[in-house]
């Protein structure tokens, strides 16, 4: 046993021939777009559930000169993307970044971020539960025999059952849609409010999910079908004029926050903000020099 | 911060770059990108076709090599046959890879030397319809790809409308052999094709090629 | 502002873990050494072994303290750092019938080639607190082990021979009692369940390595569960044995085999009833199950073997009556493991508020659905009473 405080990894933690079989599998999904693809999904330093396939994917792709950004809930300083981007920089030493723009990678769990991605970035999203059908099938044989055979009738009946007892389609997040109008795709648990921004992109996105040892990927300009009915269309969380309390935006996916104000004169209340911390702290910023500069 | 990381080696480093190369290019068929100087392997194997040596395409040979380990099932074929498991221009892929030599059927990853040897994707694994993912992945040696005299059009998932791009040197029933690999969806075998200077091109099996 | 506590997180995360170091040496005493952990917790370091699939005692024994005794968060730091080692090659196959046993005994046969071998076993002591064992010190050590070679030296046999025994299910096997395992395809090479996925149905190498690291627990719940009553299972422990077991590996160039060492390690064979067979085959045999697990691990070889057992039987459609969760291949499989578990039962402590936020909103429209249907009903009453009353 090494004697120094500190050990010497490989290089992205796993070694390379772990390395190697996530990316034939991506591979693969690329080739399959939203096709479940196994992979042997080693054990990392993270636990199960906690985002180890997308860690997966990133420590397999990621090149010395990334620059890496990594957000849960939208947010650079939520306690688990410290974690994980703590565990990522130590193990290659990259850049990081809380910079949409400026990344290369970004790793990101329930949410895709606000500003647009480009063909030069790879969003790697953080996957708990893998298979729409598990809804419906929770038997991973029989639910691998229907999305090999596009059977997928009962999850229509499902949706519609959801349709007629709530007036809604129920699934608020992991909303099942089709890929290039052919497999099925659970979109992870990112809002509604995202599920259209897979649609027609210009960035690449991988799924990673570690305990259910799957892959799976959506290219850029690839078609994305949510499943809706004629008189029931699929809508996002969008509320007419909802409005960030920080940054004034009219367009994003907001959260809400408890807050406190400093006299504690009304006993604290509730209020929205953009989810996408770093997004809403530059808009802040600007609104703040634009007030600020002469007319 | 504490680094704790030891630095990749030549090879790893080799790897991963060629690796985001294939990724680019398969998540954008029609996109040309650059596979990197293998410089680690110094001495690139030769074969012998009717009486020429031949030398590989050091930059195909050596990025499908790139994703292989001992998991992984390999052959390859030059002039339109299949190369003996045993030959040594295997054996030197094995060497440096830990790979499995395989016969056509249960390869995993195929190396082609030239066009002509398309005449026998056919005979790869397409994988089935539960597991599509297991079907074979084709390196194809290909004299030069380029966009700027375009003989192809691409369609499919990762392009925006079509892409056009050129290869050039390939045998003519090329386009019909690669369609042919990817007629019942989602079966199919995955294609990169790499030209001399390393300039390389993914066709997914998503990918429906025409020709200009 | 209330909620900023959830932020902030790089410094949130350091305290907590200088505050977790802190806790485990508040107390000023002694720190533990890990050769003590090593010799003296060994059921604990051989469970964070078998659970974790990694054999390294010294390792597992950092892993012991590092988790401060946490059965599953000593195997995960074993399995997280086993995912940076390289895999070399594979050993080649181990019959346990090699092993240097220092315990055997079959519940088959009162008396088996060999004889039985009590060795080290808890199993019939009287299960009373020793406060002896609390006021050890260095000097009544020394007293026990002295007492304890003396004893060896006066019984030990003329030919010196230990611990080398002819299996009992060799035994069954020669006299025609064992079902022949169900053919499977190219079981030439084990599957590698850390290399391949596993998917179903699965080959029966890829079960037994699965549940090899599966929980102890879980294993010991599902196999409970089928003989208790909720299965078809009836087993009969054919052999237990625990001791060290020679590995060995294939020279690279030579092909030939050389020993690399030794490793502790328990096997179980047990077979269950013939009945459960019989349909299926000419002549009725039992059906043989195998549980493995490094170090001293008995509770989990003989669930291990039982669920062998109950799930070879399953996939011959041999079992009847009422078949249980355990019969389950997928099923079992897939939720046995402890680090995978956890993990996902633990991730919902992580932040979910961009999920819960999207679950409100279908809440809100699911309310807004049940008012208009309310409303819409009374009004169709309203109108229906009008109409009756016209
Ligand atoms: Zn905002």
């Amino acid at each position: 046993m090494s004697t120094t405080p500190e050990q010497l990894y490989n290089f992205g933690f796993i070694d390379e021939d772990s390395k190697r079989e996530v990316r034939r599998q991506i591979l693969k999904a690329i080739a399959l777009p939203g096709h479940q693809v196994p992979f042997a999904s080693r054990d990392l330093p993270i636990a199960r559930g906690w985002g180890t396939g997308g860690l997966q994917i990133t420590m397999a792709i990621i090149d010395a000169d990334d620059t890496l950004k990594v957000i849960d809930q939208g947010d650079d300083e939520s306690v688990n993307a410290v974690n994980l981007r703590r565990l990522l920089q130590r193990t290659t030493g990259v850049t990081t970044t809380v910079d949409t723009t400026a990344a290369s990678i970004i790793q990101t769990r329930h949410r895709i971020p606000e500003e647009p991605m480009r063909r030069d970035q790879i969003l790697v999203l953080q996957v708990p539960m893998v298979d729409p059908l598990r809804w419906v099938e929770p038997n991973l044989e029989r639910a691998t025999i229907m999305h090999g055979e596009s059977d997928y009738g009962r999850m229509w009946v499902y949706m519609y059952e959801s349709v007629v007892k709530a007036g809604d389609l129920r699934i608020a997040t992991q909303y099942p849609v089709i890929v290039a109008g052919r497999y099925m795709m659970d979109t992870t648990p990112i809002p509604r409010w995202d599920v259209m921004r897979l649609h027609n992109a210009e960035a690449l996105f991988l799924f990673g999910a570690g305990r259910e040892k799957r892959i799976y990927a959506v290219p850029p300009y690839t078609t994305i079908e949510p499943l809706q009915f004629e008189d029931f269309r699929f809508k996002t969380e969008f509320v007419a004029g909802q409005i960030c309390a920080r940054c004034g935006a009219q367009d994003t996916f907001l959260t809400s926050h408890f807050v406190v104000d400093s006299d504690h004169a009304d006993g604290g209340h509730w209020r929205s903000s953009c989810s996408d911390t770093s997004f809403c702290d530059k808009r802040v910023l600007v609104n703040a020099t634009t007030q600020e500069a002469p007319q | 911060m504490t680094t704790t990381f030891q630095p990749p080696s030549l090879f790893e480093t080799f790897c991963t770059a060629t690796f985001r190369v294939l990724l680019d290019c398969m998540a954008r068929p029609g996109t040309i990108g650059q596979i990197p100087e293998p410089s680690m392997f110094t001495n690139i194997p030769t074969i012998t076709i009717d009486q020429q040596p031949v030398i590989a395409n050091r930059f195909a040979l050596t990025s499908c090599l790139s994703l292989l380990d001992q998991e992984t099932r390999f052959a390859q074929a030059a002039n339109s046959s299949w190369i003996d498991p045993q030959s040594d221009i295997n054996r030197w892929v094995q060497l440096r890879s830990n790979c499995r030599l395989s016969d056509a059927p249960n390869a995993q990853f195929v190396y082609l030397w030239d066009s002509a040897s398309s005449a026998l994707l056919h005979e790869l694994n397409p994988g089935t319809l539960t597991f599509p993912e297991q079907s074979c992945t084709a390196f194809i040696a290909v004299p030069e790809i380029n966009h700027t005299e375009p003989t192809w059009r691409l369609q499919g998932p990762g392009i925006d409308g079509y892409c056009d791009v050129g290869v050039h040197g390939v045998v003519a029933d090329f386009v019909t052999h690669i369609n042919a690999t990817r007629a019942h969806f989602p079966l199919g075998i995955d294609i990169v094709c790499i030209d001399t200077h390393g300039k390389c091109l993914a066709l997914p099996r998503t990918c429906q090629i025409s020709l200009k | 502002m209330g909620y900023i506590a959830a932020r902030g997180g790089t410094t949130a995360i350091i305290n907590a873990e200088q505050l977790v170091e802190y806790l485990r040496l508040q107390g000023g005493s002694t720190p533990l050494e890990l050769i003590q952990i090593r010799d003296q917790l060994r059921h604990a370091v051989g469970r964070a072994m078998n659970e974790g699939a990694l054999y390294a005692p010294m390792l597992a024994a950092l892993a012991v303290k590092q988790a401060e005794g946490d059965s599953i968060e000593a195997s995960f730091l074993l399995r997280a750092y086993r995912s940076t080692l390289s895999r070399i090659m594979p050993t080649l196959p181990i019959s346990g019938e090699a092993m240097r046993c220092m315990r055997r005994i079959s519940a088959s046969f009162k008396d088996i080639p060999g004889g039985q071998m009590l060795g080290p076993s808890q199993d019939y002591q009287i299960r009373l607190l020793n406060n002896l064992i609390a006021s050890e010190t260095a000097e009544s050590v020394t007293a026990v082990l002295a007492a304890y070679e003396q004893l060896v030296d006066a019984g030990m046999s003329a030919d010196g021979a230990i611990g080398h025994f002819p299996k009992v299910a060799d035994y069954m096997r020669q006299q025609q009692m064992i079902a022949p395992l169900p053919a499977e395809p190219d079981t030439s090479e084990p599957y590698d369940i850390t290399r391949t996925a596993i998917s179903f149905p699965c080959p029966r190498s890829a079960r037994l390595q699965s549940l090899s690291q599966g929980d102890t627990g879980c294993l010991l719940t599902y196999a409970y569960s089928s003989v208790r009553g909720y299965g078809d299972a009836h087993p009969t422990l054919a052999e237990l044995r625990f001791g060290y077991l020679p590995i060995q590996v294939a020279h690279p160039l030579t092909g030939e085999a050389i020993t690399i060492g030794e490793i502790s390690a328990t096997e179980c064979e047990i077979v269950s009833k013939a009945h459960s067979v019989a349909a299926k085959q000419s002549t009725p045999r039992f059906n043989l199950g195998y549980g493995f697990t490094f170090g001293h691990g008995e509770v989990k070889a003989i669930s291990m073997a039982i669920l062998d057992s109950v799930l070879t039987q399953a996939k011959a459609k041999g079992l009847s009556g009422e078949s249980g969760p355990a019969a389950n291949e997928e099923f079992v499989l897939l939720h046995s493991d402890g680090i995978e578990a956890s993990g996902f039962t633990a991730h919902y402590k992580l932040p979910h508020y961009v999920t819960f936020e999207a679950d409100l909103k279908v809440l809100d429209r699911a309310r807004e659905h049940t008012t208009t249907q309310s409303q819409s009903r009374l009004q169709e009453i309203a109108t229906r009473t009008q109409e009756a009353s016209a």
